[in-house]
């Protein structure tokens, strides 16, 4: 019997914003382990918030019983730490915060600020008897507060988002009043044809979905049979990539490390390969792609998670948009894609991007496309810089329903 | 437990039994079955909260202590606006414990998920699937500095079975979902599932793209109970008003919002993934009109909201799970019942779009509907099966152009998913209504 310990330990401080201001305090220090057995071909769970216990490995052991197939070997010999950021004093934390609150409420009274900052310690292990050893220890600051100009009606109108590894006044500061300023200079919808802007990452998503093996070869994906064919934009490359996204970690829930942390899906247009775990590889003869997924106490399996996926930029977003205007958009939510491929969302806050600058506040419209248009003929770049909420940009050309 | 002097407390246990059972292309990949126990506490000062998630049950004293001495002492506490809101109820209510999922064997839902699966296998055209079979017994203890102490039960079973069709060059993927309270009840549910699957495959093999337009809708009752979530239930959540003085104005009671036959309501009693009859911070619930007649005549709230707006409480203060702090959420929403038939609302929106079910919403200024399935309406008739990507339209305008409801009406709970606010999600809520018919939608 090999055992094996999956545990996911996290420690966070969330301030809650009210109108402005930090009116509460969260504490929170979990850890949550998952303990595995494998016998037989099969693989036996249990799990328990906290430490385990000989009771949790008895459990686990118990739940052999169930007879949950798992004929793959589980990894085995590596050993390897990765660790960034670091915590820093609550009082810091929350003292900066307050002081980014202060000034944006000052410099903008009008509008009222609400919703959560975040500073989150995540420890992610996998251990077992065949010598593996991982873990990935990530700091993450967020910053997300939801903005209500105090003459509007609704429940809100914008927001404003920060990611990174601290709570870095200057770029959080700068991307508020970016926001703010053009939220209150509202302009008519541009005459000409312009592209829209938008975060990488739902696009990354959409794709993943496609790519996911047990649809894509059981002809269940859009993109199934298209494997070695050039379907998309020859600018659109699209990998698993566990090294350069902040949000990844270096292994999967099967301990699965891809060489260099990196695996080509789509490679300049053309469909190179589905996302597999350990099933999917050994049914369909695929690659692992470090894609299992899965809570403390499941069974790994394959689930598209965006932050693994990293489309590569076409250059900086001023590069892409060769001194085009374009429309980013800030809020489009609801939205969803028919079983042809065709997107379509309505757009309920969007600004006018212009030399770097947003630059006024457009009215509420709607986008449509079908989603080889758009990432073929329509598809402008994605960026390697996030000049606007800190994540990667998309740019291409879409229907504008006004 | 030792309440810290001069400063408000309180202290909420929860302690959950679930189980997942999971078959993908018919066999087995997940089958748990887990409890756990953990708490949140909460201290309050007159001016900030301090919180804290932990799972270390036995040193409750010591993290509520710690919060304690981060606070400053209020000699005025108890008279503050908020803390006197807090109702003090000593209550036991265990409605499920005798017939809890806990109590069932697991072997009997495996048996119960397999017998399911070959409604899955038997139809060709399905390339992938996935039956998911959850149950979840819980239970909520909650006490505070007040001298508060209720506890009560909650719980519910039910099943998916997922799939993506293969259809020529257009896969589609959806799930059919059955929910209850009591794990008998799923049984034997082969026949009705089976008939939604064949609807399933027709209309995937025979939709075509709608023209994108702005279409006279109609809504069955879970699309119904998705748009009053969505479009209205959010809005009325009050924590939206804190701090905006244009918002109190706009949303002053009395105004009028919608159509005169508009009734909506919120209550944490009736049966179903909406029931809670204590609120996390332990008010009772309570039904709450928000719309009587098209006029706003309530709002939901928590402790904090209603002393912020001067009014009373509401029992809608919940949390998703012991990790977080209580924060104002629907329970169970839905519109209520009208005059008309089915018949006589089709009959009035002749080329119109049918929407009988539904994938996801959101709401902000915009609510949006992203339908599963879509049928235009013809001759007063259910017509032909329409791709539609998404449903939307302005919110306070729409409420004005819903124009007739049916006397059916059902309130639909689910066993996957839920509500998502901000962080928290997913919070078990129901919703349901009529049949409605709402003119001047977006379709795309």
């Amino acid at each position: 019997m090999i055992k094996e310990l999956y545990q996911i330990r996290t420690k966070e401080l969330t301030l809650n914003v009210t109108d402005g201001e930090v009116d509460s305090v969260r504490k929170k220090n979990l850890t949550k382990s998952g303990c595995r057995v494998y016998e037989n071909g099969c693989i036996g769970i249990a799990g328990t918030l906290g430490e385990p216990t000989q009771e949790t490995w008895t459990k686990a052991e118990e739940t052999l019983q169930m007879e949950i197939p798992y004929p793959y070997e589980p990894s085995k010999n590596h050993c390897e730490h990765r660790r960034s950021g670091s915590w820093i004093p609550d009082s810091e934390f929350i003292a900066k915060a307050e002081r980014i609150l202060k000034v944006l409420k000052e410099e903008f009274p009008e509008f009222i600020l609400s919703n959560k900052i975040i500073a989150q310690e995540e420890t992610i292990s996998l251990k077992n008897d065949l010598g593996l050893d991982l873990s990935d220890k990530r700091y993450i600051v967020q910053l997300v507060l939801i903005v209500k100009h105090e003459a509007s009606a609704n429940v809100y109108d914008s927001a404003i988002a920060y990611y990174g590894r601290e709570l870095d006044e200057k770029e959080i500061l700068d991307r508020g009043r970016a926001i703010l300023r053009a939220h209150l200079n509202p302009i008519p919808m541009p005459t000409q044809r312009v592209p829209v802007i938008f975060t990488a990452d739902t696009l990354a998503g959409i794709l993943g979905d496609y790519l996911h093996a047990q649809k894509l070869k059981k002809n269940a994906s859009l993109l199934s049979g298209k494997e070695g064919q050039k379907v998309f934009s020859d600018k659109l490359t699209l990998s698993v990539d566990l090294h350069e996204n902040e949000y990844a970690i270096f292994f999967d829930a099967e301990g699965t490390v891809l060489p260099d942390d990196r695996l080509t899906l789509i490679d300049r247009g053309v469909v190179v390969r589905g996302i597999a775990d350990k099933l999917c590889a050994d049914e369909f003869g695929m690659e692992l792609t470090a894609c299992a997924q899965g809570g403390y106490d499941d069974v790994p399996s394959l689930e598209v998670n965006p932050f693994s996926l990293t489309i590569e930029p076409a250059g900086t977003l001023k590069e892409i948009l060769n001194g085009r205007d374009a429309i980013y958009l800030c809020m489009a939510d609801g939205g969803d894609i028919t079983p042809a491929g065709d997107y379509a969302t309505p757009v309920q806050t969007a600004y006018l991007y212009r030399d770097g600058e947003l630059v006024g506040k457009l009215p509420e419209f709607n986008i449509r496309g079908n989603i080889f248009e758009l990432l073929g003929e329509d598809y402008l770049g994605t960026s390697s810089d996030g000049p606007l909420d800190g994540f990667k940009l998309t740019a291409l050309y879409c229907h504008i329903d006004g | 437990m030792q309440f810290p002097e001069k400063l408000y407390a309180d202290i909420r246990i929860e302690d959950v039994y679930k189980t997942e059972i999971m078959y993908e292309n018919g066999k087995l990949r997940q089958n748990k079955e887990n409890s756990t126990k953990g708490a949140f506490l909460r201290v309050f000062d007159g001016n900030r909260w301090y919180y804290c998630a932990t799972t270390e049950l036995d040193r409750l004293q010591e993290e509520l202590d710690s919060l304690a001495s981060m606070a400053t002492p209020n000699d005025d506490i108890l008279n503050h606006p908020v803390v006197r809101r807090f109702q003090v109820h000593c209550d036991t209510v265990m409605r499920f414990a005798p017939v809890g999922v806990h109590k069932v064997a697991n072997s009997e839902k495996l048996a119960l998920l397999e017998s399911y699966l070959p409604l899955l296998s038997e139809v060709a055209q399905i390339a992938v699937s996935k039956a998911r079979y959850q149950d979840v017994y819980s239970s909520r203890h909650f006490i505070s500095s007040l001298g508060a102490d209720v506890t009560y039960d909650y719980q519910h079973a039910g099943f998916g079975l997922g799939y993506t069709m293969n259809i020529g060059d257009s896969p589609y993927s959806n799930m059919q979902r059955l929910f209850s309270q009591r794990f008998d009840e799923l049984k034997d549910r082969h026949a009705e599932l089976r008939k939604l699957i064949a609807e399933e495959l027709a209309y995937a093999q025979n939709a075509v793209p709608i023209e994108p337009g702005v279409y006279t809708c109609v809504l069955a009752p879970e699309v119904t109970g998705v748009f009053a979530h969505e479009s209205f239930g959010h809005k009325s959540e009050s924590d939206f008003m804190l701090g905006s003085e244009m918002m109190r104005k706009e949303w002053a009671l009395g105004t009028k919002v919608g159509w005169e036959g508009l009734n909506i309501i919120d209550s944490g009693l009736p049966d179903g993934s909406g029931y809670v009859p204590y609120d996390d911070e332990g008010n009772k619930a309570s039904e709450t009109y928000l719309i009587k007649d098209g006029i706003l005549t309530g709002r939901l709230h928590s402790a904090l909201t209603a002393a912020a707006l001067d009014e009373a409480v509401t029992g809608n203060a919940r949390a998703t799970t012991f990790e977080f702090e209580p924060i104002v959420r629907m329970t169970s929403t839905y519109i209520a019942g009208g005059e008309d038939t089915l018949e006589s609302l089709l009959k009035g929106a002749e080329g119109g779009i049918y929407i009988p079910d539904y994938f996801h919403g959101s709401g902000m200024s915009t609510f949006t509907i992203a339908p599963a399935r879509a049928y235009r309406i013809r001759d007063g008739k259910i017509a032909e099966p329409v791709r539609v990507s998404v449903v939307s339209g302005n919110v306070m305008e729409t409420l004005f152009k819903i124009d007739g409801a049916t006397k059916e009406t059902k309130l639909c709970s689910s066993a996957y998913g839920g509500c998502g606010k901000m962080e928290q999600f997913p919070l078990r809520v129901a919703f349901g209504g009529p049949y409605i018919r709402v003119r001047e939608l977006t379709v795309q």
